[in-house]
C-alpha cells in the first residue's frame, strides 16, 4: 500500500472517529458551568467597579489604551458591554438561543479581555478558549431550553475531545513554564510557600505558619508532576474512546489515570481557591472536567442525582 | 490543535528586557540556579538571556503563519501561573497629602485599618494591575501612572483639601522557615499625582 493511500485511509478513519455522535450531556455540563461563570464574573466586575475603571479608555478616565475602542469605552459604554456580555452568558447557561449566546459571550469576553490588558488573568484567556470550542459544538443539544424545544439529545464527539486537549495543553504547558528553581523537582520546592506569602494572591492576612512549609513543598512537587504528565490524561481519554486494548491502554486503565487526574486536579483547584484569590480559575478549569468524564459517566451521575431526588 | 500547541510554547517576550532582569526577583532566581548548577551567576545570566532571545526568534518564526488564525479565533495559550514563586512580595499602598501638609495612609493591601476603595483595589483585575505595575519595565511604569491617576481622581473628588495622592509598593523579601526572619520592608515604585490646577 502506498504512503498516500495509507494516509487517505488513516484520514478517513480519523474523520469517522470525530464524526461519531454521542449524548450531549458532558458538553452541556461544560456549557452550564462556563455560562454561569461568565455571568458571575461580569456581575462581580460591575459590583467592584472594575467595569468603570479597567474597561474604560484612558481618555475617559479609565485604564486601557486600546485606541480603536476609544469612542465607545466610556463608563456607560463599558457598563453596557459588560451587561450585554453577561446577558449572553445567561443565555449560554440556560441553553437559550445557545449558538448566538455563545458567539455573543465569546465576542464580549474577547473585547473585555483586550481592554483589560495587564488586568486580565489566565482565567479570562481560558474562558475565551472554552467558549470558542463550545461555539462549534452541539453543547445546546441537552440540558437546555433549546433541547427542550427541539427535542435534541446528541452532539458530535470532536468538540468534547478538543476540550480534553485544551485541558491537557493548560496543564502541560503551565508546568513547562514553571522551570524555576522553586518548582522543579531537585530544587527547593518552595514555590507554593512563597506564593502564599504574596499579598496580591493570598486570601489570609499574615504570614503562613512555619509548620505548613513541608506540606507546601509536597504540594509544589506533586502539582508540578501532575501538570507535566497531563499528556498521559489526553492519551488515556483517546485510547478509551477508540476502545483500544493495546498494552499502553491497558496500563493506563489499570493505573486509573483518568480518575487519578480528575481527583487530584479537583483537590488542587479547591486548595488554590481556599488559600488564594485567583479569580474564576476554579470554575473555568472545572468546566472542562465533564469532557474528560465523558457523556456516559455524566449521564450516570445525573441519573443518580435524579433518582435520589425522586426517593426523597 | 497545532496552532494551539505552538501558541502554548513558553513566551519569554515580556521578560526580554535588561531592566526586567535587573529586578531582584529575577536576580534571586538566577542566583538559585547558579548555586545549584555550580556556575557563575553572570555567565549563567548571559547564557540564559541569549538562549531566551534565540528561543523567542524561533517561536516568532513558527507562529507567524499561524497568527491570523489565532488572532481571529482569539485563542491564547500562555499559561503563566505563579511561574517563579518569587521570594519578593509587594503590598500596594495609597497615601494622601492635604493642604496642611499632613499625610494619611488611605489603603494598604492586607491592612484592615486602611481600606479606602478596597472593593475596587482588591478585585481580581486591580490586583493583577498592581502586581504588573510593580515591575520595572516601561509598560509597567505607564500602568503605574495611569492607575494612580484613576485613584487620585476618585480621592480629589471627595476631599477638596487633598493636594497629592501617592501610590507605592512596600516590598519585602520573604524567607524559608529555616533561614530566619523576614527582612524589613522597603518602599518602591513611588508615583505622585498632584491635584490638577482648576480650569
Amino acid at each position: 500500500m502506498s504512503a498516500s493511500s495509507r494516509f487517505a485511509q488513516g484520514w478517513e478513519r480519523f474523520a469517522a472517529f470525530c464524526a461519531v455522535k454521542e449524548a450531549a450531556t458532558a458538553l452541556a455540563l461544560s456549557r452550564i458551568l462556563i455560562g454561569t461563570t461568565v455571568v458571575a464574573h461580569l456581575l462581580m466586575a460591575l459590583w467592584n467597579e472594575t467595569t468603570t475603571t479597567v474597561f474604560v479608555h484612558v481618555a475617559h478616565g479609565g485604564l486601557h489604551s486600546v485606541d480603536w475602542a476609544r469612542a465607545f469605552t466610556t463608563p456607560l459604554g463599558a457598563v453596557l458591554l459588560t451587561g450585554a456580555t453577561a446577558a449572553c452568558g445567561l443565555g449560554v447557561a440556560l441553553g437559550c438561543c445557545t449558538r448566538v449566546a455563545l458567539v455573543g459571550s465569546w465576542l464580549g469576553m474577547r473585547m473585555i479581555s483586550a481592554f483589560s490588558d495587564h488586568a486580565h488573568g489566565g482565567s479570562d484567556a481560558l474562558l475565551i478558549d472554552v467558549l470558542f470550542v463550545l461555539m462549534i459544538s452541539g453543547c445546546g443539544n441537552a440540558l437546555s431550553v433549546d433541547a427542550w424545544r427541539k427535542g435534541t439529545t446528541t452532539a458530535l464527539r470532536l468538540p468534547r475531545l478538543l476540550l480534553v486537549f485544551q485541558l491537557g495543553l493548560l496543564y502541560f504547558f503551565g508546568g513547562l513554564q514553571k522551570i524555576s528553581y522553586g518548582w522543579v523537582p531537585g530544587g527547593d520546592a518552595s514555590a507554593l510557600w512563597f506564593a502564599l506569602h504574596q499579598p496580591q494572591w493570598t486570601r489570609f492576612d499574615g504570614l503562613p505558619p512555619a509548620w505548613l512549609y513541608p506540606f507546601t513543598q509536597a504540594a509544589t512537587t506533586s502539582a508540578w508532576l501532575f501538570e507535566i504528565s497531563a499528556p498521559l490524561l489526553v492519551l488515556a481519554v483517546l485510547l478509551d474512546e477508540v476502545s483500544s486494548s493495546g498494552r499502553v491502554a491497558r496500563l493506563l486503565r489499570r493505573l486509573q489515570v483518568r480518575a487519578l487526574f480528575l481527583v487530584y486536579g479537583a483537590l488542587m483547584h479547591l486548595g488554590i481557591e481556599v488559600l488564594m484569590e485567583v479569580g474564576p480559575y476554579l470554575p473555568v478549569t472545572l468546566s472542562m472536567y465533564p469532557a474528560v468524564l465523558g457523556p456516559v459517566v455524566c449521564q450516570r451521575l445525573l441519573r443518580r442525582r435524579h433518582s435520589r431526588n425522586d426517593s426523597l | 490543535m497545532l496552532s494551539c500547541c505552538a501558541a502554548a510554547l513558553p513566551n519569554p517576550a515580556a521578560g526580554l528586557r535588561r531592566s526586567v532582569w535587573r529586578d531582584p526577583r529575577v536576580q534571586d532566581e538566577i542566583s538559585s540556579w547558579a548555586l545549584a548548577l555550580g556556575t557563575d551567576r553572570n555567565s549563567l545570566q548571559h547564557s540564559l538571556f541569549d538562549l531566551a532571545h534565540h528561543w523567542q526568534e524561533a517561536r516568532t518564526a513558527l507562529l507567524t503563519p499561524l497568527r491570523p488564525y489565532l488572532k481571529l479565533s482569539g485563542l491564547t495559550q500562555g499559561w503563566v501561573v505563579f511561574v517563579a514563586g518569587t521570594r519578593h512580595a509587594d503590598r500596594f499602598e495609597v497615601v494622601a497629602r492635604d493642604d496642611a501638609g499632613r499625610t494619611r495612609q488611605l489603603y494598604l493591601r492586607g491592612d484592615d485599618e486602611h481600606q479606602w476603595q478596597a472593593r475596587l483595589l482588591e478585585s481580581q483585575a486591580w490586583r493583577n494591575v498592581t502586581f504588573t505595575a510593580s515591575w520595572p519595565d516601561g509598560p509597567s511604569r505607564r500602568w503605574r501612572q495611569r492607575m494612580c491617576r484613576v485613584l487620585a481622581a476618585r480621592a480629589f473628588a471627595v476631599d477638596a483639601t487633598l493636594t497629592t495622592i501617592e501610590c507605592a509598593h512596600w516590598r519585602r523579601r520573604n524567607a524559608k522557615p529555616s533561614s530566619g526572619a523576614v527582612e524589613a520592608e522597603e518602599r518602591v515604585n513611588v508615583v505622585v499625582v498632584p491635584r490638577p490646577a482648576a480650569s
